[in-house]
């Protein structure tokens, strides 16, 4: 389980003046295996406390347990592994590729640092999996980032985020930048890995729809920075199976 | 504004006619094609949704209708509008008059097309300037009551800040006032998917401000969302550089008819997420007969060699052998 507790985070808005709280004492936890939607406006706060979960971001009071285990109080050896745990994709998935490497170059990368494959042949072989499972053709293996689509680039991304087996997804707006038909591509794709896999998945939106298409439950990010737990008033007809 | 709300198309006269446009991008290896063969006309005052996927070629129209192509794009075809026979041929210098006066563009990705460096007063000034519309002492008045047309209700704070400080609903109504001014009134406004990447619940709020307080120009809505092309009173859906169903948007997006517009009415959370399998062919490698055909579950063998022209189907003109109810 993914668990934060008691999460309290401000930014500051100027050198000399107030800060501005963001989270409010925010507790949530993610199971593997499920679905979770986190909704708000922008600004709400739902990009800074999928952060947090990553461990991107210190907060300034509260916890993020993975396992039990404080995660930013693990050493460096936990970290690392909390690093391939818990996996986070962008709206923008062009800035998150470096736009000098090639797609398969930038699949492979993670794997050989995190020892998963052990020799660059094993490497290219799964990042060839991995692309091929998530619909690259070859043709675009040794393309750049700016060579190819937003909904392509959206895919190598989840590609490079499959390849270190994590146990939880954080998806900040991943569509929201996509064409509607990209958008249920890249979505039933995301949907179809975590029931294979069990990981559990955070998907972060501002689209209620997408929420009652995808997601088994739903939190919702006030303007006061508090979280609550919605029903997602599931329509079973048009829910998401995959 | 509600769908309920969508007035009832009632043309009075005809702002712009595009007759048998076409645009080509030409290599060393291939052509691209990327409109080909687009003729219609907008009326005033009226709203139009152009609807379909990216590379569908619906920016590249409105760039042409603006004259913003690269120089090595090849251009047939006719733009009437404003007594102009043909606005291709005028010397750039009489059409750049036309261009943010009487002809508006609203850019994509609105973070993208303000100035990082420079807060929003400065950047609403220097397009007033350009324009000629603003005595330098009242400079602040104007961006003020610019920047009220377009809905903010405290238009100094507004104009304070910087652009990485706004939403991206916010900094698309900025881009919209940069457009419009204080009181232009232009005969064209292009909205480039003013949606894209705004929150669900501003998105609405942004098109209905656009349709409400624009509503004596004619607006041009490039998407490819089929709730906010609902909105509008026309439109046309494209594909791969050719429109392919057009009409009356509430009874194209009630009742499509060509299947690449019922495959994106399915594609959307509310009805599914079903996508439409396979992707828009390349422009310099379009198939032969249909160009929807490999992607149709409907195709046939016409539809493999034969290129079906437009037909009149219920009040509206679709691009389909197939085309029913």
């Amino acid at each position: 389980m993914l668990q934060a507790d008691h999460i309290t985070h401000a930014f500051r808005t100027g050198l000399f003046s107030s800060s501005r709280m963001v989270l409010n004492n925010v507790s949530l936890h993610i199971e593997r295996g499920n679905r979770c939607g986190l909704i708000g406006p922008s600004g709400s706060g739902k990009s800074t406390l999928a952060r947090i979960l990553a461990a991107q971001l210190i907060p300034n009071r509260g916890t993020v347990r993975y396992e039990g285990k404080d995660v930013f109080r693990m050493d460096a050896a936990g970290k690392r592994r909390y690093r391939c745990a818990v996996q986070m994709i962008f709206q923008n998935p062009l800035l998150s590729l470096d736009p000098m490497q090639k797609i398969i170059d930038a699949v492979r990368e993670p794997l050989m640092v995190h020892n998963i494959c052990r020799t660059q042949t094993q490497g290219t072989d799964m990042a060839s999996e991995l692309l091929t499972r998530c619909g690259i053709s070859e043709a675009v293996f040794q393309r750049k980032p700016c060579q190819i689509s937003g909904g392509q680039a959206q895919r190598v991304v989840i590609a490079r985020a499959l390849g270190l087996r994590p146990d939880f997804l954080i998806a900040d707006e991943p569509t929201s930048m996509l064409d509607i038909s990209v958008q249920a591509q890249i979505l039933r794709l995301m949907m179809s890995i975590q029931t294979e896999s069990g990981m559990g998945i955070l998907l972060i939106t501002h689209d209620m729809d997408l929420i009652r298409a995808c997601c088994d439950r739903v939190v919702r990010i006030q303007p006061d920075g508090t979280l609550v737990e919605e029903r997602p008033g599931m329509d079973e007809k048009i829910r998401l199976t995959s | 504004m509600s769908e309920k709300d969508v007035a009832p198309y009632e043309p009075s006269r005809e702002v712009i006619r595009f007759s048998k446009l076409r645009v080509l991008f030409p290599s060393k290896t291939h052509c691209v094609h990327a409109v080909d063969e687009v003729s219609f006309s907008l009326s005033a005052p009226s709203s139009f949704a152009l609807m379909g996927e990216s590379g569908s070629g619906k920016s590249v129209m409105a760039s042409t209708l603006l004259r913003l192509l690269p120089k090595e794009a090849i251009v047939e075809g006719r733009i009437s509008a404003f007594g102009f026979d043909n606005l291709l041929d005028l010397p750039i210098r009489r059409f750049h008059r036309l261009r943010g006066t009487r002809m508006v563009l609203i850019p994509q990705n609105p973070l993208g097309s303000l100035h990082p460096m420079f807060r929003i007063d400065t950047q609403v000034r220097q397009t007033l300037r350009v324009r000629g519309q603003l005595p330098k002492r009242q400079e602040e008045i104007q961006v003020n009551e610019a920047l009220l047309r377009v809905g903010f209700s405290d238009p100094k704070r507004i104009a304070r800040m910087f652009p990485h400080e706004l939403s991206g609903g916010m900094a698309q109504r900025v881009l919209l006032a940069v457009g419009v001014g204080v009181d232009s009134k232009p005969d064209l406004i292009i909205a480039d998917e003013p949606t894209k990447g705004v929150d669900a619940a501003d998105r609405e709020h942004l098109v209905a401000l656009l349709l409400e307080r624009f509503d004596q120009s004619t607006i041009l809505l490039i998407t490819h969302d089929p709730w906010i092309a609902k909105k509008c009173q026309q439109m046309a859906v494209m594909y791969a550089g050719e429109w392919v169903e057009t009409g009356e948007s509430r009874k194209i997006l009630d009742h499509p008819l060509h299947p690449y517009t019922q495959g994106l009415l399915a594609a959307h959370p509310r009805y599914g997420l079903h996508p439409i399998q396979g992707f828009m062919p390349e422009p310099s490698a379009l198939p032969t007969g249909c160009r929807f055909h490999p992607r149709c579950h409907r195709c046939d063998e016409r539809c493999r060699i034969e290129h079906p022209e437009p037909v009149s189907v219920d009040n509206r003109m679709v691009r389909c052998f197939h085309a029913s109810s």
